[in-house]
């Protein structure tokens, strides 16, 4: 084998790995999450989530003086406070996954997050 | 010369290689593609893996599903259900064939269950008002004054006209426990002819499954904790590869009687037989069925049923099973779902 082969070969290979490795960074690349804020089906608020970020307050008026109030945060996203009969948006929690959602089914609100890290569920969907 | 032929043709096989692994992650079979909408008094969400027609393949979804909500909706003033519901004790009226087909298996619901399944329970869902912006607890002569009209042996069907007819004037329907279920179904069937195979329909909680995930494995289906307080939490997975998964219980719309300071919990499932919220010692219940609509209708039947008179019919139909969950945090499960329930939460505990 001649050195110019060696050569070859060894920038070769590590082309390969730089572009698996970047393959898996792209495929992996988590931590940070985007959240919309949706109205009746209409996107009315989107942001960025990202480690250091400051919590965010957003005030959904769905009309008729009803409003939910969504707070986001690094960590976990969750309806604060609203104004709706039924107070399930409040006391379901917060939401941390990509994937998951909190519905305000008076005020037709849906706080979504859409991407990042997707965590393996236990389940595909829950019969409640 | 020939050295730098050969780095040449290695550097261009590199290149190619690359060019070819970027389009295997595009294009790696069918993509997944989501719809959620509010219809049917709920949140639905839709789950397919298509081909690029699949955005389409939602929007002819969420459309018989809209017309599914405009029939048989109890609030659309204008919808077959209204209607009905209008000409109480008046006159039969011609509704769509969905429709005739909802109410006719209601009935069939009503007859093996004995009553406890009865769609002609609305004049006491409306009187207590529990999903309405009024909630109350009405007073016992109240309940008795609508409880004469609940009996679903006064609903008269004309196969031949596909006419409805009520036949006491303050008589009403109301298809809640059962609509999801047939309108779950029909999305179902509209995907199957659309060629998606795998697919995962949720609309408010009533799941139906289709072909499993497309790794081959059984989607798996949370049983909603009756007493999660509202947060999205499960007690148990079913496996399931096609099929349908629905719970129904003392959880999902209730109000708790604040103004007699009783503290006591109304929920929205009522007993055709008191007129009350149905009180058969269950916090909720699960029902397994090839079809939603046999599902829906069933999580209803069997909680108002209770543990075992609920089993027992669950028992004798064929392709169905349950669970039912009681106070004290044990699970009872029909003879079929014996050995297939996975229990996550080690508070409730499964009979054998």
């Amino acid at each position: 084998m001649k050195v110019g082969d060696l050569i070859v070969y060894i920038f070769a290979v590590a082309l390969i790995m730089v572009g698996l490795l970047g393959m898996y960074a792209m495929g992996t690349q988590g931590g940070d999450k985007s959240v919309v804020v949706e109205l009746d089906g209409q996107e009315v608020y989107s942001c960025r989530v990202y480690k250091g970020m400051a919590p965010v307050e957003f005030r959904v008026d769905a009309g008729n003086g009803q409003y939910n109030i969504v707070l986001i945060t690094y960590e976990e996203v969750k309806i604060k406070e609203a104004n709706c009969p039924d107070q399930v948006c409040v006391k379901s929690g917060p939401i941390r996954h990509a994937g998951q959602a909190i519905v305000c089914l008076p005020h037709r609100v849906v706080v979504k997050i859409t991407a990042g890290h997707e965590e393996t569920p236990d389940v595909d969907d829950i019969a409640s | 010369m020939k050295r730098y032929q050969r780095i040449r043709a290695l550097i261009i096989a590199i290149f190619l290689l690359g060019v070819a692994l970027q389009g295997c992650a595009r294009t790696a079979g069918p993509q997944e593609y989501r719809k959620d909408i509010f219809a049917l008094n709920t949140w639905v969400n839709i789950r397919i893996y298509a081909g690029k027609d699949g955005p389409d393949i939602l929007d002819k979804a969420v459309k018989r599903i809209e017309e599914i909500e405009n029939r048989m909706s109890v609030t659309i003033p204008d919808s077959d259900v209204s209607r009905i519901n209008s000409n109480a004790g008046k006159q039969p009226v011609k509704v769509h064939d969905d429709t005739f087909e909802v109410i006719k298996k209601a009935l069939e619901y009503a007859e093996i269950s004995n009553g406890a399944f009865d769609i002609t329970i609305y004049p006491i869902v409306k009187l207590w008002g529990i999903t309405s912006e009024h909630p109350r607890v009405p007073t016992e002569a109240e309940i008795q004054d609508k409880l004469r009209f609940v009996d679903y042996r006064n609903v008269v069907l004309n196969e031949a006209e596909k006419t409805v007819y009520l036949k006491e004037p303050g008589m009403g329907i109301d298809l809640g426990a059962i609509a999801k279920g047939y309108a779950a179904d029909e999305v179902a069937r509209i995907l199957k002819e659309e060629g998606v195979v795998h697919a995962l329909i949720n609309m408010g909680g009533n799941v139906m499954a289709m072909g499993g995930k497309p790794n081959g494995q059984p989607w798996r289906i949370g049983v909603q904790d009756p007493r999660a307080e509202g947060a999205r939490r499960h007690i148990a997975i079913i496996e399931v590869m096609d099929g349908s998964v629905v719970s129904s219980g003392d959880y999902e719309r209730y109000i708790v009687d604040i103004y007699k300071k009783t503290g006591k919990r109304y929920h929205h499932i009522f007993d055709p037989s008191t007129g009350y919220p149905a009180n058969s010692g269950l916090m909720a219940t699960t029902v397994v069925a090839q079809n939603s609509i046999d599902a829906d209708a069933l999580s209803t039947t069997v909680f108002i049923m209770g543990v075992e008179r609920g089993l027992e019919l669950v028992d004798k139909l064929e392709g169905i099973d349950a669970l039912a969950i009681t106070f004290d945090k044990k699970i009872y499960t029909s003879k079929g779902l014996k050995g297939k329930l996975i229990v996550t939460d080690k508070e409730y505990e499964l009979q054998p």
